[in-house]
């Protein structure tokens, strides 16, 4: 209970910080990041305000006229969408440790704090800072009660440029969650989703494949479209994505280099052309073509250049997904009447059914340690996000809203990213795996949609 | 009966309003955007001459307006005995004017998944063409693509938005008598 009062102090402390951000970042539009549902068992941690010093008298960023987003602040929020961790409203503390030897650790255990990161940005030489952090666990307490350099499980030291600030906070965030949870973080990976713009439906830039940070900020776009985009998905490289184009007025899949910007055309048969998916070692491709009649599932060899008809028959097949493993495909089938979750084993050529529960699962896709299957599932009418344990077949829904779509894994397994609908409008919104965490991504202009969660960076 | 075809050739973007007046007495479907629900509560078919959606397709400004949209129920690609015969209407044209090719689109309302939706949407368009077939059109007189749920016809989260979207339609994309 003792977690729940600092749960909506957290909360308000939370949108405060969003209001900085969204300040700071005010030249693309980003609007909100909207925490929908908090977390209950999350760890308590502090993130002690960092200190920041400069050559000049200057006291903060802002009289610096820097815009940057003060690190601390990135990296709070960063722990508290992940759901594992309940970050204090730092704003009240009497305590603000700057350097190891102030951490005073009863202050800290009254508080119920189990973990304290503390840091400070010195300005080294103009538009140059060292950057410095310590993750102080406070139950780990030295035989004379007091901090030493010693004390610090993770103690870091980095130089860089303001404009690197953000980067460098999710690094931080990645350190400090996988030494605490010794599950590495998904902080500096990134998104890519189709953004569509229906403001003016006879503008050329209608559809946009973009690819942005995990949290939804940096948006860049990469491809443009005045015909239809869909199913991004990235290659394990984190270099490459392939999508759907209807810019040539039919199906096809191309691959865009993120690096060029340029688009190769990989396939283009007759009918559909869709549901790209990458192999774990990125030298296949799964897909979708209907060129003989009906949609079914191929793999193409990018070394041999060989395209394999992998499943057969009249039904719909599509949306092919591979396990981690390799060796085994998932696809949506209607081949029993209504839309349900298949898996190919490529070994044995033999097909099983995964899911029994409910008259609509689709869009399906396996958690990177192979125990869990996410999909799309009809439930009282609504279309929700749920995970079915592949060992037991037991599923939960995790969403309860009525037209969520296009969930995609993180590449730790840990959230869900996935569609949902606000206001008549597409946005995107996150789902912590464990259901903890549920909270909108920035809201951007027209509709977002069909995001894919990237590989680790 | 000939006659009629000739004239409706000269004047393509007229040639299915005048259909329509044929089959459907007292359904003036150039004006209205969208048929309206009929007693069965499925939806007839309807002259989308003013879709906005499709502003930017077609091959000319006859090919733009000379459509056809049928509808479907959800997660069904199973036609009407009514939209059948508009179907063959349409086949009836194309053996009289050789030269006519069409484009096929199947459409599905956004509920569900986009790549099933997609599938679903071929579907649709498939039965569109089936009748065709079954009529002696043969299959290099038309395409077919499916957009699943990428083109609505009306934005909106309601069931009388998404009936507007589970739709085939049917579009001349070039006649080269026309010249």
């Amino acid at each position: 209970m003792r977690y729940n009062s600092s749960l909506s102090l957290a909360k308000k402390f939370f949108l405060l910080i969003i209001t900085n951000t969204v300040f700071v970042n005010a030249s693309y539009a980003v609007l909100d990041i909207e925490i929908t549902k908090g977390v209950d068992a999350a760890i308590p941690i502090a993130v002690v305000p960092f200190k920041y010093q400069f050559l000049d008298d200057a006291n903060s960023l802002d009289e610096k006229n820097i815009k940057a987003d003060k690190i601390e602040n990135v990296v709070t929020l960063d722990l508290y969408r992940s759901g594992l961790f309940n970050p204090i409203n730092t704003s009240k503390l009497e305590q603000k440790p700057v350097d190891i030897k102030e951490v005073n650790y009863s202050y800290w255990r009254n508080l119920g704090v189990e973990n304290v990161i503390i840091g400070k940005v010195t300005e080294i030489k103009p538009e140059i800072y060292q950057v410095h952090f310590d993750l102080v666990d406070i139950y780990n307490i030295p035989s004379n009660g007091k901090a030493t350099s010693g004390s610090s499980f993770v103690s870091k030291t980095y130089e860089v440029s303001p404009k690197g600030f953000r980067k460098l906070a999710h690094h931080i965030s990645d350190v400090i969650f996988e030494s605490l949870t010794g599950v590495k973080g998904n902080f500096s990976t990134k998104i890519a989703y189709v953004n569509v713009n229906w403001a003016n439906p006879n503008k050329v830039e209608n559809y946009v494949l973009e690819v942005a940070d995990f949290d939804g900020f940096n948006p860049q776009q990469v491809v443009i479209s005045s015909e239809p985009l869909m199913s991004p998905v990235w290659h394990p490289s984190g270099k490459q994505i392939s999508y759907v184009t209807f810019e040539n007025q039919k199906a096809e899949i191309k691959t865009v280099d993120l690096i060029t910007g340029k688009s190769k055309l990989i396939t283009s048969f007759k009918g559909i052309n869709g549901a790209p998916s990458w192999s774990p070692d990125g030298n296949k491709l799964a897909f979708v073509l209907s060129r003989d009649g009906s949609p079914n599932i191929y793999v193409l060899d990018t070394t041999t250049k060989k395209i394999k008809q992998v499943t057969k028959g009249w039904s719909i097949d599509t949306e092919p997904r591979w396990m981690p493993d390799g060796e085994n495909i998932i696809f949506t089938s209607n081949r029993g009447g209504s839309p349900q979750i298949y898996k190919y084993n490529l070994r044995s050529g033999k097909t099983s059914r995964v899911t029994f529960n409910g008259g609509y699962n689709a869009r399906g896709s396996v958690t990177p340690d192979g125990r869990t299957l996410v999909m799309l599932h009809k439930r009282d009418g609504n279309f929700e996000i749920a995970m079915q344990n592949l060992a037991t077949g037991d599923v939960k829904t995790l969403t309860d809203t009525k037209l969520d779509e296009s969930p995609s894994i993180s590449p730790n397994g840990n959230q869900i990213i996935y569609s949902t609908t606000d206001n008549n409008r597409r946005i995107l919104a996150a789902i912590s795996l464990d259901g903890s965490v549920q909270l909108k991504l920035p809201a951007r202009q027209g509709d977002v949609r069909e995001p894919s969660w990237s590989p680790f960076l | 009966m000939k006659l009629k075809f000739i004239g409706v050739v000269v004047a393509l973007p007229f040639l299915f309003a005048g259909c329509s007046k044929t089959s459907h007495d007292g359904m003036n479907s150039t004006k209205g955007r969208y048929a309206s629900r009929s007693h069965d509560g499925s939806y007839t078919r309807t002259n989308a001459m003013h879709d906005s959606a499709y502003s930017q397709t077609g091959s000319g400004k006859a090919g733009a307006e000379a459509m056809q949209v049928v509808y479907f129920d959800f997660d069904s690609s199973k036609l009407n005995g009514r939209e059948e015969e508009v179907i063959g209407e349409y086949a009836t044209f194309l053996l009289s004017n050789p030269n006519t090719k069409l484009r096929i689109e199947g459409h599905t309302d956004e509920r569900g998944s986009r790549e099933y939706n997609v599938a679903l949407g071929e579907r649709r368009a498939k039965s569109v063409a089936k009748i065709l077939a079954s009529h002696g059109v043969p299959n290099d007189r038309y395409e077919i693509v499916s957009y699943g749920a990428e083109k609505p016809a009306v934005r909106g989260q309601s069931e009388e938005a998404w009936s507007k979207n589970r739709r085939a339609r049917v579009a001349v994309t070039s006649n080269r008598a026309i010249g």
